[in-house]
């Protein structure tokens, strides 16, 4: 599939290279995650009132899931300017560098994925994970995501501003995303700020087979219409700018 | 069988300020004065011709240097020829492999070691893994680093780098090989050894296009040659007469 030696290779290579640098490499990225999150889940649960073996791997899941979405957003609209010096001497397929960026990024949030797997154990909900549910949710966020890393790195490529616009509006939607709080906690008037919001809603689609409950029909049907968006979007961008890419660069 | 023609091929970089490279600027509109001031000087869709019109055929046999002082469009025209820049306007058709080794240290990674990078290096040129590994013997004859092939290749100087860069990048024998600036390397001893690998490689391709400001190289590698100037192809024809051509346009210039 579209050079897949070649992003397969570069997206392992990508994660080798910070083993390389330090011993630990991303584990050490992990052991970080890690400390935050039983820190802040053991004060959450308290704040918010929820017993710790339900709120941690609630907000473990949704730490490490919300970390995964961040990194995708931000490291792809970076897929074709930081590929600039591959693209500039070799007519590589331009998805490869998106499923390279794809590949790194789930690559290094399943070292993280670990930490949930340890904390669900813990709370004793390791029985309760949907994993069909799972399956199908992680499924349908790779493909999500493939479609938006390549949209924006197009986007990003063209218009300089979009990584730095990007970088801040994924700061704001850690908080605007259910990932420390509970939709529940909203009012009805609030809810919308999560009914509105795909990060919210693909977080929930992975989340809750993770807690024990198969997502709605709502949820499904709700995330096929935003791939389905992304893939017109997708389609539409790709026939538009795929040539022009390595010109802007 | 190997051969690249373009016909009627120009290329166009568009230029950006740093209002025309912001989303924000674009989607909302240049400011009213901003864009007035543009229209009136003319300069609304700024662009550079890198490429104008440029018509070539390229057969098997074909040795060909690219001849013209910088910023004629010598690179441009290789990147062309090597399918990164799809023309927005003309015609491309190539056939065969089409390998370019204008860096060839692309993909290589400091931190890994000698033997990491030669698999590196050979995965980015399209070989599979194993095709990689099968290089292995070969550079290490060639580049006698020995030992040092076990170590993180930040260790080594500029001219073992080279060197191993060197090795694998012409180890791989595409159908039409281009070239910007003749590949040279190390210490006299290894520029001669350096300089029977690539006379082996340039043998054993179909095609060959180099561009290069060297006279000496340009007579010894080359039966063609093209003069470019401002984008267009000015001449096209034996190498002697293709220098004697750009050196008089040169000494007019001057």
């Amino acid at each position: 599939m579209l050079a897949w030696r070649f992003w397969c290779f570069m997206g392992w290579n990508d994660v080798a290279k910070q083993y390389r640098r330090t011993f630990l490499g991303p584990v050490w990225i992990t052991f970080n995650t890690a400390l935050f999150i039983v820190a802040f889940g053991l004060i959450g649960a308290q704040l918010f009132k929820y017993p710790a073996d339900w709120y941690l791997p609630y907000f473990c899941a949704g730490h490490v899931l919300f970390g995964y979405f961040s990194a995708l957003i931000n490291e792809g609209a970076l897929t074709y300017i930081a590929s600039d010096a591959f693209l500039k001497q070799t007519p590589y397929p331009k998805m490869a560098f998106v499923f390279r960026t794809v590949f790194r990024c789930t690559i290094l949030m399943l070292h993280s994925a670990v930490i949930v797997l340890a904390v669900l154990l813990w709370a004793g909900r390791l029985g309760d994970v949907q994993w069909g549910a799972l399956l199908g949710a992680s499924l349908m966020t790779l493909l999500a995501a493939t479609f938006t890393v390549a949209i924006l790195g197009g986007l990003a490529a063209r218009f300089r501003d979009v990584t730095v616009a990007l970088g801040s509006l994924m700061q704001v939607s850690f908080f605007v995303t259910p990932v420390l709080w509970v939709p529940d906690q909203l009012t009805e008037r609030a809810q919308w700020v999560v009914h509105l919001n795909p990060l919210a809603l693909f977080l929930e689609l992975m989340r809750s087979p993770l807690m024990g409950s198969v997502p709605s029909p709502s949820s499904w049907g709700a995330a096929l219409g935003v791939i389905l968006l992304l893939a017109l979007i997708f389609f539409w961008q790709y026939v538009a700018i795929r040539r022009r890419i390595v010109y802007w660069l | 069988m190997a051969h690249i023609q373009l016909t009627g091929v120009s290329i166009d970089f568009p230029v950006f300020t740093a209002r025309s490279r912001g989303l924000l600027n674009t989607v909302l509109g240049l400011p009213r004065r901003e864009k007035a001031r543009v229209e009136s000087s003319g300069l609304r869709q700024v662009s550079v011709h890198a490429l104008r019109d440029v018509n070539l055929s390229l057969r098997p046999g074909d040795r060909v240097g690219l001849i013209g002082s910088n910023g004629a469009g010598k690179t441009t025209l290789l990147r062309v020829l090597s399918g990164v820049y799809e023309p927005m306007q003309g015609e491309l058709n190539f056939g065969g492999r089409v390998a370019a080794l204008t860096d060839i240290m692309l993909g290589m990674d400091v931190d890994a070691t000698g033997y990491d990078n030669i698999i590196m290096r050979g995965i980015v040129m399209g070989l599979t893994r194993r095709q990689a590994m099968d290089l292995i013997p070969s550079v290490e004859t060639f580049t006698q680093l020995g030992e040092h092939l076990q170590l993180p290749v930040r260790t080594y100087s500029q001219g073992m780098l080279l060197r191993l860069a060197f090795a694998v990048s012409t180890s791989v024998v595409p159908d039409i090989l281009l070239m910007d600036e003749m590949i040279g390397a190390g210490d006299a001893q290894f520029f001669s050894q350096a300089k029977d690998r690539i006379n082996g490689l340039i043998e054993q391709v179909s095609i060959l296009v180099l561009a290069s400001h060297n006279e000496v190289i340009l007579k010894s590698f080359c039966n063609r040659a093209l003069v470019m100037k401002d984008g267009r192809i000015v001449m096209d024809g034996p190498v002697d007469e293709a220098l004697a051509f750009h050196n008089l346009e040169q000494g007019v210039l001057q």
